[in-house]
């Protein structure tokens, strides 16, 4: 059920992400529903499922930009294991304001990872670019995008039989 | 150590982070690689396949938050259209009597017929970046349609979008001249100024990229069109690429710069050609370009052994040719990004080193469309060993922005321009 789950989930989101999402960008800002997923992952279902998921979705993720191949994975890995890990020690279960918050925190450690990343590779951005109009905005828009992905997250969870962590 | 490797999510988190860290060194930046690899083009495909479908409800979301915002604008659009079509009717007929007059004139001068096909194939966009950090989209042609890396792409009207980033097999991804990856051989159209035109991370937001390289003396004003120099190899000459809005000094290189908008609105692209010519072959064109268009469906073209191509353009929709040395004739555009078009007169830049003939001017009025069309007035200019050699004053391009309507893959209709895409193949070749 694990994986029909997942699946299920990678399919929207690689289809979704690069088509719909963007037409939802604000001022060139969209919301980034891999790392809502993934956070929302770790909150529901515990630190390992979180940074597994974190780390699949995030290669797919990668391989779909396409620039900097791994670099998501990693961040990624490590942002679902810190959702879990937050989930499990602080919330116990998995509150769905709560993760919000950690999607916003999330969001803006993958920024200033990508941005490091990129920094050494290429050094073609800046960080007041990165950070205040990249990383901001779109902490605050997958903020609200993480709140509402956590609602079919749970219904599939429930019609699946899989449970939350508690 | 017995510890560490009793904690098993450790251990996976440490395993997970070497296997990512191997990955990222060897695929980790993918400039400069020529293919794509397994995982990527399976990835890709899986993706393509149902963004196609997605892209288009994307589009329909936009399009009903639109719809009832706009329309008393589009009452009055309407209103400006219907008064715009009497004068360009018009101006299709006074461009047909000079078409005639000119075809008359190029027999009496017997100036020989020097055409060469521009090789494009139409591509729709089915999705775009996902991340927030790039300007790019992925259209529905890849290397089963003859698409290679690092081919220019353009919009129906020959402007220039970008060029191909990756190619799978069934998709490739196109980087926009936005794309702080990009970079362009560009030229300043009225002082012939050359610099660089590169995507800015800060400026992309604002639709906007960096004319760079610019030494201090570059005679460049806000408001000067900016295109394709040529050099660099990759985007032939004379490609319209924006206007440049701002000009400043850069005291830590003791050079200037420009902040250009592009004439292509790149958020709203729908239709997209790709330029399958090696531009070095374009090079050699004398001024004159046919254009053949593939439609995808109906793909015709075929490469022969020796890398020559023969055209068998079978379909109904090919694109009639024009031939314009001098002036942009305007056409109905498949292209939806496609925006503004230049209004102001702009000098010839037929500067072939073969025979070419500059300065005749066609207009070729589609179906259905009402095509803007472009008055040229004679001008007809002999061929000049030179490069860049302006000529033929009175050489006025009223390209109007034209209606896009095709959805599909086809470019109907479509009258090139050949002066705007005017090579020297002496200076293409570096």
């Amino acid at each position: 059920m694990q994986i029909v789950f997942y699946g299920i989930w990678l399919i929207l989101l690689a289809v979704f992400q690069p088509t719909l999402v963007r037409e939802l960008a604000i001022w060139g800002i969209a919301p980034n529903l891999f790392l809502c997923f993934i956070v929302m992952t770790g909150f529901f279902r515990g630190k390992t499922e979180g940074a597994v998921c974190g780390m699949i979705f995030g290669l797919v993720y990668d391989l779909m930009i396409g620039r900097m191949i791994g670099v998501s994975s990693l961040s990624y890995l490590y942002i679902g294991f810190a959702a879990g890990f937050l989930s499990e020690r602080f919330f116990s279960g998995g509150k769905r304001l709560a993760g919000t918050v950690t999607v916003a925190a999330g969001t803006l450690a993958a920024a200033l990872i990508y941005y490091l990343a990129r920094l050494m590779v290429r050094g073609d951005i800046g960080f007041v670019t990165a950070i205040f109009r990249t990383a901001f905005p779109e902490a605050i828009y997958n903020a609200v995008v993480g709140f509402l992905l956590a609602f079919p997250m749970l219904w599939l969870m429930k019609l699946l039989r899989l449970k939350r962590i508690s | 150590m017995r510890n560490f490797f009793e904690n098993k999510q450790l251990v996976f988190l440490v395993a997970a982070t070497l296997v990512i860290a191997v990955m990222i060194g060897i695929f980790g930046a993918s400039a400069g690689r020529e293919k794509v690899n397994a995982a990527e083009n399976a990835v890709g495909a899986a993706a393509a396949a149902g963004q196609s479908a997605s892209s288009g409800m994307g589009g329909w979301f936009s399009n009903i938050f639109e719809y009832f915002g706009s329309v008393k604008a589009l009452r009055e659009e309407n209103e400006q259209l219907k008064a715009a079509n009497v004068e360009l009717d018009k101006r299709v007929r006074d461009a047909q009597g000079l078409e005639e007059e000119n075809a008359e004139l190029r027999q009496m001068l017997d100036l020989a017929e020097n055409e060469k096909k521009l090789e494009l194939t139409a591509a729709s966009v089915i999705a775009k970046d996902p991340s927030n950090w790039y300007s790019s989209f992925t259209i529905n042609k890849g290397t089963n349609d003859g698409i290679q890396k690092n081919q220019p792409v353009l919009t129906a009207n020959k402007e220039l979008i970008g060029q191909v980033y990756r190619v799978g097999s069934s998709w490739a991804e196109v980087i926009t001249i936005l794309d702080p990856e990009s970079g362009v051989g560009s030229m300043v159209e009225r002082s012939k100024d050359i610099g660089i035109l590169e995507g800015d991370s800060a400026l992309r937001y604002q639709g906007q990229c960096r004319l760079g390289y610019l030494s201090r003396d570059t005679d460049i004003e806000p408001g000067d069109y900016v295109e394709t120099s040529g050099l660099g190899g990759v985007y032939p000459k004379g490609l319209l690429i924006g206007k440049v809005l701002e000009v400043k000094e850069d005291n830590t290189t003791m050079s200037k710069y420009a902040s250009v908008e592009p004439i292509v609105d790149m958020s709203k692209l729908s239709q997209v050609f790709v330029l399958k010519n090696h531009v070095d072959d374009i090079g050699r064109l004398s001024g004159e370009e046919e254009t053949t268009t593939d439609n995808g469906k109906e793909d015709t073209d075929k490469k022969t052994e020796n890398g020559e191509e023969e055209d068998e353009d079978k379909t109904s929709s090919s694109s009639s040719s024009s031939k314009s040395g001098a002036s942009a004739t305007s056409k109905p555009s498949s292209t939806s990004g496609s925006s503004n078009s230049r209004t102001t007169a702009k000098p010839s830049q037929n500067t072939s080193g073969g025979s070419s003939s500059g300065g005749n001017s066609s207009s070729s009025s589609s179906s259905g469309n009402s095509s803007s069309g472009s008055s040229s007035s004679g001008g007809n200019s002999s061929s000049s060993n030179s490069s860049n050699s302006s000529s033929s004053g009175g050489n006025s391009s009223s390209s109007n922005s034209s209606s896009s309507s095709s959805s599909g893959s086809s470019s109907s209709g479509n009258s090139s321009s050949g002066g705007s895409m005017a090579g020297d193949g002496s200076e293409l070749r570096e």
